[in-house]
C-alpha cells in the first residue's frame, strides 16, 4: 500500500480521479437534463390534450347553433364531458398532479414562470367567463348564439394565444435542454479525449524517462564493472555465476565463458582437489539457516589461494587469487556477492623479500663463516668441493653397479660435509646431508634407477651454486677488506696451513655440538713438509677420526669426573716419518672401543655370526669399525649415525697404500694408527 | 539475568581463557566440559544457550560432538573455537550445525562479540 501511495503514483491517483468526478459529473447533468425534458415531454401530452378539448369547447358550442334538437342533446352530453376534462386538465396545470393514460402514469408540475402564469391566467378568467355564460344553455335555454358568439370572437385572443404562448415557452425549455445536454456531452467526450491523450503523452514520456534511467544505470553499471580492477559477480546456492559480472573476471581466470558456469566448475582442475572440496563446502555453509556468514569467513578456503592458468601464448603459469565472499542479506534475493582480486604481485614480492631476507641472512652467516675461517682452509675448502663435486658427477655418468654408485658418492658426499663442518660451513653441512639423505634411502632399495640420482644431481647444483655464491663473496670482501685472502693462493697450501687451528676449530665445534670438552694436542705436523696430495689425506682422515673420538670416545664431563678422568678429554695427534712412509696417529684418552656393542650390530647386519664373534681374536673385531653401516650411534646427526665415516676412511687408507691399526682399552684410551706412502 | 554458556575443549589453559572473556558481561559461563562426552552429559544438567567447542579433542571430536549436542538440543547456539589448521574439518562442524567459527589465538573482544552474536541467532531468552 505505500508503494501506491508512493510520490511516483499519487500523480495518476489524482488525474484518474479527477477523470471520474468529470465522467460523474457529464452523467449526472445529462441524467438532469434528460429528466427536464421528459417533464417538457409530459408537459406536451398533457397541455396538447388542453388544447385538444378547448378546440372541441370552441367546435361544439358553435355546433349547438345549428343543431337539431335530437342532435342538441347528444352534444350538449358531450360538451358537459369535455368541459369536466377541461377543468381536469386546468387543475393538472395549475397545482401539478399525476396523469394516466393507456402509457402509464406521468407526473405533471405546476406551472411555474411568471409568463406562464400570466398567459394560464388569462385562459382561467376566460374559462370561468365561459363555464358562466354556457351554464344556462347547458341546463336548457335555447338562447345559445351570444354565447357563440362571445367564444368564437374570444378564442383566438383568450385561448389560442395563451395556449401557444405557454406551448412555446415550453417548447424553448425543452430546446434548451437538449442543446445544453449535447453541449455537456460533447464537452465530456473533449475532456475524456483530451485526458485519455494526455495521459498517454504522461506515461509514455514517464516510462520513456524510466527507460532512459534504467539504461544510464546499466550503462553506468557496465562502465564500472568494465573498468573495476577486481573481479565481481552473484553466485547462487548452487555456485552458479550471475551474467552480470566484471570484465576483470575473464582476464582473472583467462576465458570468456563465465556466466552460467559454477564457481567450482572454473575452479576445477585449476587448485588442489582439498581446496576444491572446502571451497564447495564454505558456498554450502553460507546458504545454511543457522550459519551466521561473518563468523564463518575465517574458513573461507579461497582467501589466498594459487591456481594454474593457461596464459594468452597457451603456456601453463600459475597466479594467486584472493577471494572475499559476502551474504546479501534481502528478502527478495538469495544470493552470495563474490570479489576477487589477483594478488600474485604482492604474494610474490612477499616471496621475493623473504627470499632476499635469507639470501642476506646467508651472507650474513657467510661472511661471519669466512671472517673466522683460516683462509688457506676456506681456500682449501672451495677447490676440494669443487673437485668433489666434479667427482660425483662423473661418478653419476659412469656406468657401473647401482648399489656400488651410491656407495661411493656416499662416501664422497660424507667427506665434503666433514670438511664443510671442520670449518662452519653450516649451508653445505645442510646441503651434505640432503645428499646424504638421498643417497641412503637409494642405499637401502633392492633395485635401483638412473633417475632415483636426480634428487642427489638437485643436491649437487645447489652446492656449486652456493660455492660459487661463496667465491663471490670471497672476491667482493678482498675488494673491501684488502684482507689477507688477498694473498692466499687457492692452489698453494702448504705454505701456511694452521694444522692446529684445523683441526681445533673443527673438535670445538663438534665437541660443543655433543656437549662434550676436548683438548687437541698436535704434534709433528709443522716439521714435515706435505705434498697437496698428503696434505688432503691429512686432513680428511685427521677431521675423521677426531670426530669418531669425540663422538665415540670421549665422554661427556660429568661421565668423565665420575670415573676419576678430569672433565676436559685429550685427543692427541701425531705426524710422524717411519721408514719410508708417514704415520699419523690419533689418541684419545676416551671410553675405548666399546667391543660388544661393536659385534652385537655387525651381528644385526649379518657381518658375521654370534659364533664367528666368539672366535674371531680381538684385534681383529676392530676392522668391523671401518665396515660400512656399522655404527654404534643410537641416534643419526650431523656428526654421527650414518656408518659411513670410517669406511671412507678405510678407502682413503687404501688409496694411499697404507695400513691401519687399532689399539684401544676399554674405559680409557683408544689409539689409531695409519703408515701411508707421504715421501 | 545473564545468558547461560559452556565451554568444551581439553586443555585447561584454553577453557581458562575462554571464560576470561565473559567476565563483566552478560554471559556467564555455567559448565566447562574437558571432552565431548562430558559436554553431552553436561547439557542435560546446565542448559546452556551457548557452547564453544574445540575441534580437536581425545575420543570424541568436535564435529561428533557438535551433532550430539544438536540432536539433543537442536536450538543450541554452538561456536568453534579451534586452531583452523583444517579448514575441512571445521566446516564440517558447521555443517553439523554450529553458528560460526573463531581462530584460535583469539582476542577477548572477537570471541565476545561472536558469542554475541550466536545468541542473537538462536533467539534465546537470559533467565
Amino acid at each position: 500500500m505505500d508503494n501506491i501511495l508512493d510520490s511516483r503514483y499519487k500523480g495518476l491517483l489524482v488525474s484518474l480521479l479527477l477523470f471520474l468526478m468529470i465522467v460523474a459529473g457529464v452523467l449526472c447533468f445529462n441524467y438532469y437534463a434528460n429528466r427536464q425534458v421528459t417533464q417538457v415531454s409530459n408537459f406536451f401530452d398533457t397541455f396538447g390534450h388542453l388544447s385538444d378539448e378547448y378546440y372541441n369547447i370552441n367546435l361544439q358550442t358553435q355546433r349547438l347553433q345549428i343543431t337539431t334538437d335530437e342532435e342538441r342533446q347528444a352534444t350538449i352530453a358531450t360538451l358537459r364531458k369535455t368541459i369536466n376534462q377541461v377543468d381536469e386538465f386546468m387543475k393538472l396545470h395549475e397545482s401539478g398532479g399525476n396523469y394516466q393514460d393507456e402509457r402509464g402514469t406521468m407526473h405533471i408540475k405546476p406551472l411555474k414562470s411568471e409568463d406562464d402564469l400570466r398567459h394560464f391566467d388569462t385562459l382561467k378568467t376566460w374559462w370561468a367567463e365561459y363555464k358562466r355564460r354556457i351554464l344556462p344553455v347547458l341546463n336548457g335555454n335555447p338562447e345559445i348564439a351570444s354565447v357563440a358568439k362571445h367564444t368564437y370572437g374570444t378564442y383566438e385572443s383568450q385561448v389560442y394565444t395563451p395556449i401557444s404562448e405557454i406551448w412555446h415557452n415550453h417548447t424553448v425549455k425543452a430546446e434548451r435542454w437538449s442543446s445544453l445536454s449535447a453541449t455537456v456531452m460533447i464537452l465530456g467526450f473533449l475532456i475524456a479525449g483530451v485526458y485519455c491523450a494526455w495521459f498517454v503523452f504522461y506515461f509514455l514520456k514517464k516510462l520513456t524517462r524510466s527507460d532512459d534511467e534504467l539504461h544510464h544505470a546499466r550503462r553506468q553499471t557496465a562502465n564500472i564493472l568494465d573498468t573495476v580492477n577486481e573481479g565481481l559477480f552473484l553466485i547462487d546456492k548452487d555456485s552458479i555465476i550471475s551474467d552480470i559480472y566484471s570484465k576483470n573476471l575473464e582476464t582473472i581466470f583467462a576465458r570468456r565463458d563465465i556466466a552460467g558456469n559454477t564457481l567450482i566448475g572454473l575452479l576445477q582442475n585449476t587448485i588442489r582437489p582439498e581446496e576444491l572440496e572446502a571451497t564447495e563446502l564454505f558456498i554450502e555453509q553460507l546458504y545454511n539457516d543457522w550459519v551466521i556468514p561473518e563468523l564463518i569467513m575465517e574458513l573461507n578456503p579461497l582467501k589466498q589461494i594459487k591456481i594454474g592458468v593457461i596464459d594468452n601464448t597457451g603456456n601453463g603459469t600459475f597466479k594467486y587469487l584472493s577471494f572475499n565472499f559476502l551474504k546479501v542479506e534481502d528478502e527478495d534475493s538469495d544470493e552470495v556477492f563474490v570479489s576477487v582480486v589477483d594478488v600474485t604481485n604482492s604474494v610474490m614480492l612477499e616471496h621475493t623479500l623473504v627470499s632476499e631476507k635469507a639470501q642476506h641472512n646467508r651472507q650474513i652467516e657467510m661472511i661471519g663463516c669466512i671472517l673466522n675461517v683460516d683462509s688457506v682452509a676456506l681456500n682449501t675448502f672451495i677447490t676440494n668441493t669443487r673437485q668433489r663435486v666434479e667427482e660425483m658427477n662423473s661418478v653419476l655418468k659412469t656406468d657401473g653397479q647401482m648399489h656400488n654408485k651410491a656407495q661411493t658418492l656416499l662416501r664422497k658426499i660424507h667427506s665434503l660435509k666433514g670438511e664443510a663442518s671442520a670449518i662452519s660451513m653450516d649451508s653445505f653441512v645442510a646441503l651434505a646431508e640432503q645428499g646424504e639423505e638421498h643417497l641412503e634411502t637409494i642405499r637401502n632399495k633392492e633395485i635401483i634407477g638412473g633417475n632415483d640420482f636426480l634428487g642427489l644431481t638437485v643436491v649437487l647444483d645447489k652446492i656449486l651454486d652456493l660455492t660459487q655464491f661463496v667465491e663471490n663473496l670471497i672476491v667482493r670482501l678482498r675488494e673491501v677488506t684488502q684482507s689477507q685472502l688477498h694473498q692466499a693462493p687457492a692452489t698453494d697450501t702448504r705454505a701456511v696451513m694452521d694444522w692446529q687451528a684445523y683441526f681445533e676449530t673443527y673438535a670445538l665445534q663438534v665437541a660443543k655440538r655433543q656437549g662434550k670438552e676436548v683438548s687437541l694436542n698436535l704434534i709433528g705436523f709443522d716439521d714435515i713438509e706435505l705434498n697437496e696430495k698428503t696434505t688432503k689425506f691429512c686432513q680428511d682422515v685427521g677431521i675423521q677420526l677426531v670426530k669418531n673420538a669425540i663422538v665415540h670416545g670421549i665422554e661427556t664431563p660429568s661421565e668423565r669426573s665420575n670415573i676419576g678422568k678430569g672433565a676436559t678429554g685429550k685427543i692427541t695427534l701425531i705426524l710422524n716419518p717411519v721408514n719410508d712412509k708417514l704415520r699419523l696417529s690419533v689418541i684419545d684418552d676416551g671410553a675405548g672401543v666399546n667391543l660388544d656393542e661393536l659385534c652385537q650390530k655387525a651381528i644385526q647386519m649379518g657381518i658375521l655370526t654370534a659364533e664367528q664373534a666368539k672366535k674371531t681374536p680381538k684385534n681383529k673385531l676392530y676392522a668391523l669399525m671401518f665396515r660400512s653401516g656399522v655404527t654404534t650411534a643410537k641416534e643419526t646427526d650431523q656428526d654421527a649415525g650414518r656408518g659411513v665415516g670410517m669406511d671412507i676412511v678405510k678407502n682413503w687408507i687404501q688409496d694411499m697404500n697404507g695400513k691401519v691399526n687399532i689399539e684401544s682399552m676399554q674405559g680409557l684410551h683408544t689409539k689409531i694408527v695409519i703408515d701411508f706412502d707421504g715421501k | 539475568m545473564p545468558y547461560r554458556l559452556m565451554i568444551v575443549d581439553d586443555s585447561d589453559t584454553a577453557r581458562s581463557k575462554i571464560e576470561r572473556c565473559f567476565i563483566g558481561s552478560n554471559i556467564k559461563v555455567v559448565a566447562t566440559a574437558s571432552s565431548g562426552a562430558d559436554a553431552v552429559l553436561k547439557l542435560d544438567e546446565y542448559y546452556p544457550d551457548v557452547v564453544t567447542v574445540d575441534l580437536h579433542m581425545p575420543q570424541m571430536d568436535g564435529v561428533e560432538c557438535v551433532k550430539r549436542l544438536i540432536a539433543k538440543q537442536p536450538n543450541i547456539g554452538i561456536l568453534i573455537v579451534s586452531e583452523s589448521s583444517d579448514c575441512l574439518f571445521a566446516l564440517q562442524a558447521i555443517k553439523a550445525g554450529a553458528r560460526g567459527f573463531v581462530k584460535k589465538p583469539f582476542g577477548e573482544n572477537t570471541l565476545l562479540h561472536a558469542v554475541q552474536k550466536v545468541l542473537q541467532s538462536t533467539n534465546a531468552n537470559p533467565y
